[in-house]
C-alpha cells in the first residue's frame, strides 16, 4: 500500500533527503541549451528524483556501516511527482535491471549505463544531497557536471569553503608539528588538497601523521570533514527545532471541544513526538561534543590519540548525523507547512492528529523502504517497479 | 584606554576565525587561531622574520566587506609551520568581534 503522506513528505524535503535531478536538468536546458550538460546519459534518470531513506533488508535489519541508501524515485509523470512512480533502491544490480525494465529491452548500452552507474555510485557514496556535499563528493571522483547541479550561490560557497577550512587548517599545522615526516608542501596547498582528497598521495604524510591506515584513511578524512559541515547545517536547524518543541507544549491546542480519550491519545502522540525530538537532538549534541572535544584536545593541547580515537568511529559517526539530520530536516519542513495551512488558525483535531502521525512517522521508527526480493527483482508479479519501494510509497 | 595584554596566552580562549587574515610587514598569511592579544598563523614562504617587532594589520571579515586594525605584533614563538605573535587588543570589544566569528560559537548546539 502507498503512504501519500509521506511520499509528500519526501517530495517536499529539503537538500538532505530529495535531490531533483529533473528541476536540474530543465535549468540546464534552458540556460546552457546543450542537453550533453546534461547530468545522466540516460534520458529518465535526467527527469528522476532521488531521496536517501533508510532501507530495511530482507533480514529486517538495518545495515550499521551505511544505514541510509538512495532510492531513484521515478515519476509516471514529472509535473505530477505526488501522482505516483516507479522507485528501486540503488545498488548495481538493481540499476541493471530497472535499466533493462525501462528501456524494454534486454539489450544495454554498456558506454551509458557504466557511466550514469558511476554518476549514481557518487550520490550512493554519500547520506545527504547537501549541495557541498555532493559537490565534494563529484570533486574527489573527478566528476565535473556543470555548476547548476550543485545548487550553491557563489556566496554560500565561499562561506562554507571557509567554515571548513578554518577547521582543517589548525588540524594540519597540530598533526604536522607532531609529525618526523618532511613537510614539502605549504599548510594552505595541503588544506584544500585535504578538503577536496583528490590526490591520496599528497595527503600521505598527514595519514601517516594521523595514526591512520592507509586503505581506508580517505574514506575517515572525507567522514571527517562531512561531520565539519554537518556542524553548519545542526546549527542553522537548531532554532527551528528550537520552536517547534515550544510550539509543541504551549500552542498545539485544538479548535475542537475533545473527549477524554481524544485528548488522551494527542497527549500521547505530542509527548512521543516531543520526546523523540529532545531524545534524537540529545544524540547529536553528545556527537558533536565529543567531535569538538578530540578536536581540541589534538589543535590546542597536541593530544592527538583522542583524536585519532574518534576518527575511527567517524564513519559511523558521519552516516549517523546524515541520517538524523533528514529526518530533522523534514520534521521542520512539515511544521512550516502545517502552519502555513493554518493561517493563524487554531487547527481541528483531526488535522493535529494528522500533523502528528506524519511526525511519528519521521522520527520514530525510520520511514524505511524494503529492499527487493531477489527472486522478483523485476516486480513483474506485482505491476512493475513501482511497488519495489511499497513501503515508503 | 585600551586593556592591557595577559601575560600567558595559552590561558586565554583561543577562536577559529573563518574568513580571517592577518598581514604581516605586508604579506597576507592564513590564520590559524586567535585570541584576545595573539595570533598564530600560517608561516608564509616569502616571510622574513629577522626583527622582534612587526607590522601587522588584523583583518576580519564583516558584512561590508573587511574591516582592519593594524597593530605592533611581537614574536612570541615561531616554528617552520607557523607564527604566534602577541599584539595589544585594537579595540576594548576586540574578544567579542573574534568570538563572534569563532566556528565553535557558532555552530554550538545545546540541549533543548
Amino acid at each position: 500500500m502507498m503512504d501519500r503522506d509521506v511520499l509528500q513528505i519526501f517530495l517536499r524535503s529539503g537538500p538532505a533527503r530529495k535531490y531533483d535531478v529533473g528541476h536540474f536538468s530543465k535549468r540546464v536546458a534552458t540556460e546552457t541549451a546543450e542537453p550533453e550538460n546534461l547530468l545522466f546519459k540516460t534520458h529518465f534518470l535526467n527527469y528522476a528524483i532521488l531521496f536517501k531513506s533508510v532501507v530495511i533488508d530482507q533480514s529486517y535489519t538495518i545495515s550499521d556501516s551505511k544505514p541510509i541508501s538512495t532510492i531513484i524515485y521515478s515519476p509516471y509523470d514529472y509535473a505530477k511527482p505526488g501522482d505516483g512512480g516507479e522507485s528501486f533502491v540503488f545498488c548495481e544490480e538493481n540499476f541493471r535491471r530497472f535499466y533493462q525494465y525501462k528501456l524494454r529491452s534486454e539489450t544495454v548500452d554498456i558506454s551509458s549505463f557504466s557511466y550514469d552507474l558511476d554518476v549514481l555510485a557518487i550520490f550512493n557514496s554519500v547520506p545527504t544531497f547537501s549541495p557541498i556535499i555532493i559537490e565534494l563528493a563529484f570533486t574527489r571522483a573527478n566528476f565535473r557536471p556543470s555548476n547548476i547541479y550543485f545548487d550553491l550561490t557563489p556566496e554560500l560557497r565561499v562561506k562554507l569553503n571557509s567554515h571548513m577550512k578554518a577547521r582543517i587548517r589548525p588540524l594540519i599545522v597540530a598533526a604536522y608539528e607532531q609529525s618526523s615526516c618532511d613537510i614539502e608542501r605549504a599548510v594552505e596547498e595541503m588544506t584544500s588538497k585535504l578538503l577536496y582528497l583528490q590526490d591520496s598521495a599528497s595527503v600521505m604524510p598527514l595519514i601517516e601523521a594521523l595514526r591512520l591506515a592507509p586503505d581506508t584513511a580517505l574514506e575517515v578524512l572525507s567522514s571527517w570533514i562531512g561531520i565539519t559541515y554537518f556542524e553548519y547545517e545542526y546549527a542553522a536547524l537548531q532554532p527551528q527545532l528550537r520552536a517547534l518543541s515550544e510550539w509543541i507544549t504551549k500552542n498545539a491546542k485544538t479548535k475542537d471541544s475533545l473527549r477524554p480519550n481524544e485528548s488522551e491519545y494527542l497527549a500521547t502522540l505530542s509527548r512521543f513526538v516531543r520526546g523523540k525530538m529532545k531524545e534524537e537532538w540529545a544524540r547529536v549534541v553528545e556527537l558533536s561534543k565529543t567531535y569538538r572535544e578530540t578536536y581540541h584536545a589534538l589543535v590546542f593541547k597536541g593530544d592527538i590519540r583522542r583524536f585519532s580515537e574518534f576518527l575511527y568511529s567517524c564513519r559511523h559517526v558521519y552516516w549517523d548525523l546524515g541520517e538524523t539530520l533528514g529526518r530533522f530536516e523534514q520534521t521542520t519542513i512539515a511544521w512550516r507547512l502545517f502552519e502555513r495551512q493554518l493561517m493563524g488558525q487554531k487547527p481541528s483535531y483531526r488535522a493535529v492528529i494528522s500533523f502528528y502521525t506524519v511526525l511519528r512517522k519521521l522520527l520514530g521508527a525510520p520511514p524505511a523502504a524494503t529492499a527487493p526480493d531477489p527472486e522478483d527483482a523485476l516486480g513483474e508479479n506485482r505491476g512493475g517497479f513501482s511497488t519495489l519501494t511499497a513501503d515508503l510509497f | 584606554m585600551r586593556p592591557p595584554p595577559l601575560l600567558e596566552r595559552r590561558k586565554e580562549e583561543r577562536y577559529l576565525a573563518p574568513g580571517m587574515v592577518v598581514h604581516c610587514n605586508g604579506e597576507p598569511c592564513a590564520v590559524i587561531d586567535v585570541s584576545r592579544s595573539a595570533v598564530r598563523f600560517v608561516r608564509s614562504q616569502g616571510l622574513l622574520l629577522s626583527r622582534e617587532m612587526h607590522e601587522l594589520v588584523l583583518e576580519l571579515p564583516c558584512t561590508a566587506g573587511v574591516v582592519s586594525y593594524p597593530v605592533r605584533g611581537r614574536i612570541i614563538r615561531s616554528t617552520q609551520l607557523c607564527v604566534v605573535m602577541g599584539y595589544d587588543p585594537p579595540t576594548e570589544d576586540w574578544e567579542q568581534q573574534i568570538k563572534a566569528l569563532d566556528t565553535a560559537e557558532l555552530t554550538a548546539l545545546t540541549d533543548f
